[in-house]
């Protein structure tokens, strides 16, 4: 805390994080889907490590329950996948 | 009571103590909110308890914001229950009203009425007469919380559908000063989509709440198709009291989610 | 949403350039299919591939096709934004393409680099991104760089070697100084010195010579016995208010500031049994050397004392060196006193120095390593100390003990940190914006620091940090305006409700209420685009230019369509 490039604006992402974890769990959507870890530019090995096991995490918890079907009508079908 | 309600305010409106009152009045069959400018008229103030108490609820403190912010250098008195206050302490912290404007006139709620609220403190500081109910337990939180996660995404969800995005919930609620609304905003709610995007659309809301709902309850009563509301903002109002300490009303200062510590 | 501009007739004409790198990126993903999916996106209207964007040819290749294709919007898929962006920026700019209406991303250390052994994985991200990046392009707003005046005067907070070579520097280079010293007299510790290492100058003809030079010159004023109370302002434009040597308020005007307020010598009563006489510190040593009479003929000397522990975890640094300095001049006062010096590890950093510390053990003084788990002991007529290589215990008796204490931060230091918002260390010394890449600068805007408030300094270090801060003043008030990105925040007046919810939350103090409006307001040369206002505002008054919900929800929402 205090390390980050805005001075104190990690103090506010620690704080909505908090809360947030707690809401989500409320309305029935694990807290484990949000996760936050202040990583440096300098911690490649930390970023790599935490995203790998941050991944691991949300395959235990299976697909969200918020994940639904696309809707035909959606945007997504303007774009040709290459 | 109301004789009591009715004392106070003469002696103000007579004393010139205020410019007038912003309370509930009764006529030809019909309650609505009324500014009592005179005092001949308050033979028509009522508290609006008819057949159950608190059956005719009104966000007065928000006819009072529109008051201020046109009449600044007035005075007014305005009807108050323990949850209103709450909505005036924080109303202060959020600059949409100055103490020095304002005079609480307050009634506290019957036992009956606190506990179908879950009312932590259902009677205000300045009040007519003395408490007459202890706060109560939020049930349906208790309820809630006793479920386990994979239901309560059920059950909120289920609810959330529901919603056909009339904005009851923003309009009545006291604390929703704003003239600009988030939830209007095309690039977070995409217009004409019914329901609205769930429960994003209940979340975005709920977020704003934290630091800020004083859980009068108003949302819910408004809700057309029945969202427990109540029962989500008290757990806003929870975790930010377990997190950080701070309940909207009570405390004084900003809620520590607009504060930036320098640690 | 009434009020609210769209541009919703202006045809969208989206340019996007795929650089190779060389094989930098081309070798680990494929260019060429990343720069055909890419004309497949909404609003691209020409896609090429070139083998260095950067390159003079690929700048004109961006130039020519703004010209030719009309582009409206330009993106760029190739490195750093850190090292690239304004160069492509200004390409756009003098092709006359507003320089807001590029965005950039980095496939070559997010794409290239770190997906390296996966050719067709790295592919694929790289059309994300720059799926991402065209649908924030199609949002993007032309903006208008920020331009200010500048006072070119600068406030110098500290008349010691660091202050004092701070506003030499600045005077010659024709700022007007404003110098602010705390004592009666001008020279900070410099004044207590003997002799400077490791030329052995007279600290006094050093100090004598910059204290009449600074204050003869017409451009330095000076003020004595005086304290910098409170500022105001911004970069280029901040406003000190001085109290003075009568006790008096006085404001000054400057564009730029240079914190030197030097730290003191720790000088703690029963340390090491410290009494001032016969136990003393290097600094109670000076001015008995400067008198030129030295009667003490076994000496020893204690390193680390007070530093390095619990109480203070820190390396003052340059106290290693004080005690070899001053060993010679005791050695050459007095050629047959006895000099040991009892230390832990000696820091003897950079030539001289080592070239010193060689010097000294050929003139016969001693150096004794010591443990600190087990210090010395000083008792009444010797020291005691265990040798760690030996593990035996031996005594040398002493007539003077001379304390190597460390530099410590003044305690005024958290004052002014609090008034200049502007960070300290644990230790109460002041933190540069960054110790490799900024160190004489603070974070804050025009605010610079040098000298020992930073960390324990010699007098060579501190002079050249004041005029290395001198320089960086330069850089930034020898320019006619004060020129600053557009991308801050904005809060919208016509939809405040002033309910100073954004208010604590800026980190910079740029956000202030305007009681007359009843609104917030943005300072945008304080603001530095951080954007916790617009993530607390209620009502998306306060918003980010460049970062508004429309142009971060595209990106959001593309990459989800993947």
């Amino acid at each position: 805390m205090g390390d980050c490039h805005y001075l104190y604006g990690n103090v506010a992402t620690e704080k909505r994080i908090k809360f947030m974890k707690q809401l989500l769990e409320f309305v029935g959507i694990e807290g484990e889907r949000l996760r936050r870890k202040w990583v440096s530019s300098a911690e490649a090995p930390e970023f790599v490590e935490e995203i790998t096991d941050f991944v691991n995490t949300l395959k235990a918890l299976g697909p969200s329950p918020l994940k639904r079907e696309q809707k035909p009508d959606q945007p997504s079908a303007k774009v040709a996948v290459a | 009571m109301i004789e009591k309600v009715i004392e106070r305010v003469k002696e103000l409106l007579e004393g010139g103590e205020i410019k007038g009152f912003v309370g509930l009045c009764n006529k030809n069959g019909h309650t609505a909110p009324y500014l009592f400018t005179e005092v001949a008229e308050l033979d028509h103030l009522v508290v609006g308890d008819f057949q159950n108490p608190g059956d005719a609820r009104y966000p007065l403190n928000k006819l009072l914001i529109d008051l201020y912010r046109a009449y600044p250098e007035e005075k007014f008195g305005v009807l108050v229950r323990g949850c209103d206050e709450r909505g005036l302490n924080d109303l202060y912290v959020w600059n949409q009203l100055t103490p020095k404007n304002v005079v609480a006139v307050g009634i506290p709620c019957p036992q009956e009425l606190a506990d179908a609220c879950g009312c932590p403190k259902p009677y205000p500081d300045n009040s007519v007469a003395e408490p007459i109910a202890e706060g109560a337990e939020a049930q349906d939180l208790i309820r809630m919380e006793a479920l386990g996660v994979k239901e309560r995404f059920t059950q909120w969800m289920e609810v959330f559908s529901k919603c056909i995005k009339c904005y009851g919930c923003r309009d009545i609620c006291p604390m929703c000063f704003c003239k600009e609304c988030s939830l209007e905003l095309d690039e977070l709610i995409p217009r004409g989509e019914m329901p609205p995007e769930i429960p994003i659309f209940h979340l975005v809301r709920a977020v704003h709440m934290a630091g800020r709902c004083i859980d009068c309850g108003l949302c819910n009563e408004a809700c057309p198709v029945d969202i427990p509301l109540r029962t989500l903002y008290k757990k806003v109002g929870d975790i930010v009291y377990r997190k950080f300490n701070y309940r909207p009303g009570f405390d004084k200062g900003k809620s520590p989610l607009n504060v930036l510590e320098n640690k | 949403m009434a009020g609210k501009k769209k541009k919703e007739f202006e045809e969208l004409r989206i340019g996007v350039f795929i650089c190779d790198c060389g094989s930098n990126i081309a070798g680990h993903l494929d260019c060429k299919a990343v720069t055909e999916y890419a004309a497949t996106l909404p609003g691209v209207v020409f896609a090429k591939e070139n083998l260095y964007t950067c390159s003079e040819a690929g700048i004109l290749e961006i130039q020519e096709a703004i010209k030719k294709h009309k582009l409206n919007r330009v993106v760029v898929a190739s490195c750093s934004p850190r090292t690239h962006q304004p160069l492509f920026q200004n390409s756009c700019k003098s092709a006359g393409l507003n320089p807001y209406l590029f965005e950039m991303v980095n496939i070559r250390d997010q794409c290239s680099w770190v997906h390296m052994q996966d050719r067709e994985n790295a592919t694929r991200k790289a059309m994300d991104l720059v799926r991402m990046a065209v649908a924030r392009a199609a949002f993007l707003e032309p903006q208008q760089d920020i331009e200010s005046p500048l006072t070119p005067r600068v406030g110098v907070i500290g008349g010691g070697s660091a202050g004092l070579s701070a506003a030499e520097g600045l005077s010659r280079m024709g700022l007007e100084v404003v110098l602010v010293e705390k004592n009666k007299e001008l020279g900070g510790l410099l004044r207590n010195l003997h002799k400077v290492a490791p030329e052995g100058v007279d600290a006094s003809e050093r100090l004598e010579g910059l204290i009449q030079d600074v204050s003869s010159r017409p451009n330095v004023k000076i003020f004595t016995g005086a304290e910098l109370k409170s500022l105001d302002g911004y970069v280029g434009n901040y406003v000190m208010n001085i109290r003075d040597g009568e006790g008096q308020t006085v404001k000054e005007s400057v564009g730029c500031l240079v914190i030197a307020i030097g730290a003191i010598p720790l000088v703690q009563k029963g340390l090491f049994g410290h009494d001032g006489k016969r136990v003393i510190t290097q600094m109670e040593l000076e001015p008995i050397l400067k008198k030129g009479k030295f009667d003490a003929k076994r000496v020893v000397m204690i390193q680390c004392a007070g530093a390095r522990g619990d109480e203070r975890s820190y390396c003052s640094r340059i106290c290693c060196m004080i005690a070899v300095k001053n060993a010679m001049f005791i050695k050459k006062l007095s050629p047959d006193t006895e000099i040991r010096i009892l230390y832990r590890d000696m820091q003897m950093y950079g030539t001289e120095k080592e070239k010193m510390l060689w010097e000294a053990r050929g003139e016969g003084i001693r150096f004794e390593v010591y443990d600190p788990a087990h210090p010395p002991e000083v008792g009444d007529k010797a020291v005691r100390l265990r040798q760690p290589l030996l593990g035996r215990e031996i005594e040398f008796a002493y007539d003077l003990v001379v304390l190597s204490t460390p530099l410590v931060a003044r305690e005024d230091a958290s004052e002014l940190s609090q008034l200049l918002r502007v960070p300290m260390d644990q230790n109460g010394f002041f933190l540069e914006a960054h110790a490799k890449l900024r160190p004489l600068d603070f974070a804050a805007d025009g605010i610079f620091l040098a000298g020992s408030c930073r960390y324990p300094a010699t007098y060579d270090e501190a002079r050249s940090q004041g005029l290395g801060a001198a320089a960086r003043v330069g850089t930034i008030l020898f320019k006619d305006k004060l020129v600053t990105s557009a991308i801050v925040a904005e809060i919208n007046p016509e939809t405040c409700v002033g309910c100073m919810g954004c208010l604590q939350m800026c980190p910079y103090g740029a956000i202030s209420y305007d009681q007359e409006r009843k609104i917030c307001q943005v300072n945008e040369i304080l603001c530095k685009g951080c954007g916790c206002c617009a993530a607390t505002c209620p009502s998306e008054s306060a918003s980010l230019r460049g970062f508004k919900p429309q142009q971060l929800m595209s990106q959001i929402r593309a990459v989800m369509e993947g």
